[in-house]
């Protein structure tokens, strides 16, 4: 494995957070349990969240490193991942499972099984969400859940995708209680009914606001008595800093570029100790809050780029320290991985609309490049205002084949914002975050609230609601197979299902943001959410300026080729019917080989710039948007889409027998938008004018992977080929786009020989992991993604 | 209708920018080299791919000169001496395992593809490229239309020609082209002739032709060892063009052997394997001779940058 870093610092870090081993952090758990135990029923609930938030700040181990420069960590030391037990309490065998399973595993110690069946189990199996969720969820939704439908978000962990803004680097926690003290002040308890409700929001955040205080000051102490301790010379002067760092932030606004890195660090620890939103949390968009630091450093002489480098890479490496919390069931399979989804946003514009290209931007850039960590995933969104010079950058750092950075098209956020009901002013401020979902940083909650299994749905639909995999009537009667007089009928009776579905999923998600909003509270993410402190409500209960729920549609590749087969096959050709068409399903092709290949070859199908094909995509695409689109949610928001998988496709297609498309039961569908994998053949200019035949700005997000060998992109000739494919899909409105390069041969090597490729990160979704913690059969579908070798 | 033996999409090295490839079937020279034979010959040809067959026997039914036959082992046998390429077979083949080399399209049919990416050139000042084969040896009436159609959309227009052809036709073209890629592979008309089956005067001619009329040019020599790859060779041909003509860029292109099978495809015994690959120092030395004789547009390889497009 290669030792990357600028400096032996950082490569001596980063080799400790690629090399240790995962494991199940104790301390938060049992912090938690202590002040529930002491508090429950005493005080309101926000207070209570606020009251262990502030325990956990005053009690939790410190860890500063050897060679530290930025400090903290979630549990007591690097990869140790803190459980949620308020949200999701494991049981024993969840523990045995962790503990064993060969991917994606966290050490649990003995002493771990003792107190969780002693102390967490008795206490948190009956008042953890997850407990509350299942047992208020209607049959139909149970029934559709366990049959992989749709699954849920929330059912194991918090409301996410937070990002934070700019306000994080231009004020202080003190400055933040200065606020709520004028807004507690303000509270006109004979007017506003919600007046004491408001009091204990705003009570609540105060006592977060505080609790982040003691934090920092807790790392002033402990860095002042280190350098006390300390002989080398540099690195007593370096302990020194950090104390001095951690006095001044996070209660007072930063002061210089390593104290601002070191201020968002902090809260993002708040955040993600606070609750487990998954999507972690992200710093939006770095390299504009860093560049007025960056350049008053510069100016005084304090700081220059390799400093500047050697600092954001101790971030990296911070990010890359905080495994995902351990997932288990449905969700693991949904989002199989230690990567917990921050993304960091590079280029874009600014707020006054002018390009957004920096000196920090570059020097991102070749933080990834050096790095060439899981964690952060790192995206760059590119302009029209965006110089070819960062563009021609990106394409380098991307093609070197780990997949990041991602392109996002920054014209394509500010609109998808704008149609979402956003001012400019504030869409210009967001980006995209997690995979690839938009929203306006620091003053939006934008919810992924589950997937979707579209492909699952048409054959629930083809086969009169009944589900071939449950055995169950999951959907309503809408025609027998042979019914359909026509392909438009067909689609009819798909759209009422489709329906059907989405009310159930939505259904249940309104119930689930009541639990939250009521019962689990983040006074702390709240303080840092524009309007909470305002409107003294909290994140969770709709205090967020903005508020949407998405509902990310899984498997357009596969449903539309299968909707293309019939309408082509049983409507037009009128070469056999639907019942016959099921029964060769049910036979998964065998006996019918003759018959799928042909199938293969001879139907329309997504992603070849066939107009036949591709208007059946935007036909589904439109339907569902408009089913789910504007759907009201519990927060006050809208339910709007997103066309992405994270690694749902490989779970859903698990739960599908063989589809009209061609493909055998069980294999996985069509990741993001990206075509069918191997029905491309045209070229990537064929599935870039495929792909934007959907309305990418009716959506907060698409995902679409491509898929290159090294020698496609080499030279300067490969350099510009990319740049150009992707101008080319964002002047087509094209949401985001992102590249594997890599030579199958490698793949299937590596597959053979994991030992040999421990540090072959791929792209995934619209993420990058390491090749090696992927499940056989994605790793099969990452080699079986059409490479676009013979152009 | 036009005869293709390929539609590229998203081609790099054939002319600036990205660009669509049509690659005409059908070729006046025979190049003991040639890469893509299937380009050779102006009708289809039957194609074979073993690997694809799913051993359904459907090929050996349809056959009305019982030039197939069909062993459940080894798939079909082919007996080119009795195939008249009638392309039976390959309709009914449902892996693809027999196909025809060359398909037919209509001018509107090209248009639609061709526009589609109209984007794609926009962006990277790309455009179309005419290849082969031989796209110059094709029915120039029909040629001139497709060449107007793609001019009035104002697209960019590349020809990669052999310039093995009447200079009428190079004249056609060059009323309508916007470069030309041009391969001059050898000086020496008698090596031409054994290597390539034919001199090389009329190329050298049309090459002179287009130079005086103010054609741009990309010249492109495919260097290979035992063909043209000595250094007398090289040196004798960069003299030639310094005199002659005026090329915008010279592109010497490494002789590759990929592309073999395609000969077992089409049943015609491998050319290819008669020669070997330079050596990238060799490479680099021919370099150096085309730039000692004042050629300093040379370069290897056949990407044509064009600057300042991302």
């Amino acid at each position: 494995m290669s030792n990357r870093g600028i400096s032996e610092r950082t490569k001596k870090l980063r080799k400790e957070s690629v090399s240790t081993q995962p494991v199940i952090s104790i301390e938060r758990a049992l912090i938690e349990t202590d002040v529930y135990k002491k508090y429950l029923g005493q005080v309101s609930v926000p207070v209570l969240r606020a009251l262990f938030f502030k325990d956990l700040m005053e009690k939790k181990e410190l860890h500063l490193g050897e060679g530290e420069l930025i400090v903290g960590e979630k549990g007591e030391k690097p990869q140790a991942a803190p459980t949620f037990p308020e949200l999701c309490c494991h049981t024993l065998e969840d523990l045995e499972v962790m503990n064993q399973r060969e991917l994606i595993s966290f050490k649990v110690e003995d002493e771990y099984f003792k107190i969780q069946e002693e102390t967490f189990i008795p206490f948190w199996e009956n008042r953890s969400t997850r407990t509350k969720i299942l047992s208020l969820m209607t049959d139909e939704w149970k029934d559709a859940y366990a049959a992989g439908i749709f699954t849920e978000f929330m059912e194991q962990r918090g409301p996410g995708h937070t990002v934070g803004s700019d306000e994080i680097y231009s004020r202080g926690f003190n400055d933040r209680i200065k606020q709520i003290d004028e807004e507690l002040a303000n509270l006109d308890y004979t007017n506003d009914l919600e007046a004491a409700h408001k009091a204990e929001q705003l009570k609540a955040m105060r006592i977060a606001c505080e609790a982040i205080i003691t934090l920092g000051r807790r790392y002033s102490e402990y860095a002042a008595e280190l350098a006390e301790k300390e002989e080398d010379p540099q690195r007593k002067e370096e302990l020194l800093q950090i104390a001095e760092n951690c006095r001044v932030v996070p209660a007072e606004k930063p002061q210089t570029f390593w104290q601002a890195i070191q201020m968002y660090w902090f809260v993002h620890l708040g955040v993600t100790l606070e609750i487990n939103p998954w999507d972690a949390f992200s710093p939006g968009r770095l390299d504009q809050h860093l560049i007025p630091f960056y350049r008053q450093d510069v100016k005084d002489g304090t700081l220059d780029d390799n400093k500047a480098r050697e600092l954001l890479e101790c971030l990296w490496i911070k990010f890359n320290n905080q495994p995902a919390p351990p997932k288990v069931g449905i969700t693991l399979k949904e989002s199989s991985t230690y990567t917990d989804f921050a993304n960091i946003n590079t280029g874009g514009i600014r707020p006054d609309g002018q390009d957004g290209v920096n000196e920090v931007s570059y020097l991102i850039l070749d933080t990834m490049d050096e790095m060439q960590l899981l964690q952060p995933s790192s995206n760059v969104q590119i302009s029209r205002k965006t110089p070819d010079r960062f563009l021609h950058r990106a394409c380098e750092v991307s093609r070197q084949g780990w997949g990041q950075p991602a392109f996002y098209n920054t014209e394509a956020i500010i609109q998808e914002m704008l149609n979402a009901g956003k001012t400019l002013a504030d869409a210009r401020m967001g980006g995209s975050s997690g995979c690839v979902e938009t929203g306006c940083f620091g003053r939006e909650a934008y919810i992924l609230t589950g997937y979707f299994n579209l492909p699952k749905v048409l054959m629930i639909t083809l086969n009169d609601g009944y589900d071939p995999y449950s055995g169950k009537q999951l959907g309503l009667h809408t025609g027998k197979p042979d019914s359909y007089k026509s392909y438009e009928e067909l689609m009819a009776a798909f759209a009422e299902q489709i329906e059907h579905f989405v009310s159930i999923k939505i259904a249940g998600s309104n119930v689930i943001d009541s639990i939250f909003a009521e019962q689990m509270p983040v006074p702390f993410l709240s303080t840092i959410t524009q309007d909470c402190i305002a409107r003294g409500k909290d994140y969770n209960a709709g205090g967020a300026r903005y508020n949407t729920n998405y509902l990310q549609g899984v498997g357009i590749g596969t449903v539309t080729d299968s909707m293309s087969a019939l309408k082509y096959l049983v409507f037009d050709k009128e070469e056999l019917s639907i019942s016959e068409f099921l029964k060769i399903l049910d036979d998964n092709f065998v006996g019918h080989e003759a018959f799928r290949s042909k199938l293969l070859i001879d139907t329309p199908k997504y992603g070849n710039d066939d107009d036949y094909a591709d208007n059946i995509m935007f036909e589904i695409f439109d339907t569902y948007a408009n089913i789910v689109t504007g759907k009201p949610t519990y927060k006050g928001g809208k339910y709007r889409i997103n066309m992405l998988p994270t690694t749902c496709h490989v779970y859903f297609g698990s739960v599908i027998g063989a589809t009209p498309d061609g493909r055998f039961a069980h294999k996985p569908l069509s990741e993001g938008i990206s075509p069918v994998q191997g029905a491309d053949r045209g070229g990537p200019t064929a599935v870039v004018n495929s792909a934007a035949r959907m309305d990418h700005l009716r959506t907060g997000g698409t995902l679409l992977n491509q898929k290159f060998t090294p020698s496609l992109v080499k030279g300067e000739n490969g350099l510009r080929m990319m740049g150009n494919l992707i101008r080319t899909y964002f002047d087509k409105d094209g949401h985001h786009i992102q590249f594997n390069v890599v030579n199958r041969d490698t793949l299937i090597e590596a597959q053979k020989n994991p030992e040999e490729y421990r540090d072959l990160i791929v792209r995934v979704a619209g993420y990058s992991d390491y090749f090696r913690n992927l499940d056989l059969e994605l790793q099969n579908e990452i080699i079986a993604r059409t490479e676009q070798e013979h152009f | 209708m036009y005869k293709l033996f390929d539609l590229q999409r998203l081609s790099m090295e054939n002319g600036p920018g990205l660009r669509t490839t049509l690659f005409f079937s059908g070729c006046p020279l025979r190049c003991a080299w040639c890469h893509n034979p299937e380009g050779l010959y102006y009708n289809p040809v039957l194609m074979y791919f073993p690997d694809r067959c799913i051993q359904c026997a459907a090929c050996e039914h349809v056959c009305p000169v019982d030039a197939i036959s069909y062993n459940p082992e080894v798939g079909p046998t082919i007996d080119r001496a009795l195939c008249t390429n009638c392309g039976d077979c390959a309709a009914v083949c449902p892996t693809e395992s027999l196909v025809m080399s060359a398909k037919t399209y209509s001018l509107e049919e090209i248009m639609h593809t061709v526009l589609r990416d109209r984007p794609f050139y926009d962006r990277s000042q790309g455009g179309v490229t005419f290849s082969g084969g031989e796209p110059l040896s094709q029915n120039m009436k029909n040629l001139e239309e497709l060449m107007k159609a793609i001019k009035a959309e104002r697209i960019d227009l590349s020809i990669d020609t052999s310039g093995h052809v009447p200079l009428a036709n190079i004249q056609t073209a060059a009323k309508y082209a916007d470069s030309f890629l041009y391969d001059f592979k050898h000086l020496d008309a008698e090596k031409h002739k054994e290597f390539i089956g034919s001199s090389n005067e009329r190329i050298l001619d049309n090459l002179i032709w287009l130079s005086n009329n103010g054609a741009v040019i990309h010249l492109r020599t495919p260097v290979i060892p035992g063909f043209n790859g000595s250094e007398e060779d090289l040196a004798s041909m960069a003299e030639w063009i310094a005199e002659n003509t005026n090329p915008s860029t010279i592109s010497l292109l490494p002789y590759h052997r990929f592309g073999s099978d395609k000969f077992d495809r089409i049943g015609i015994p491998d050319k290819k394997r008669l020669f070997e690959p330079p050596t990238t120092e060799f490479m680099q030395k021919a370099l150096e001779i085309y730039r000692s004789k004042g050629l300093q547009q040379t370069q290897i390889g056949g990407a044509i940058l064009v600057s300042n497009v991302i």
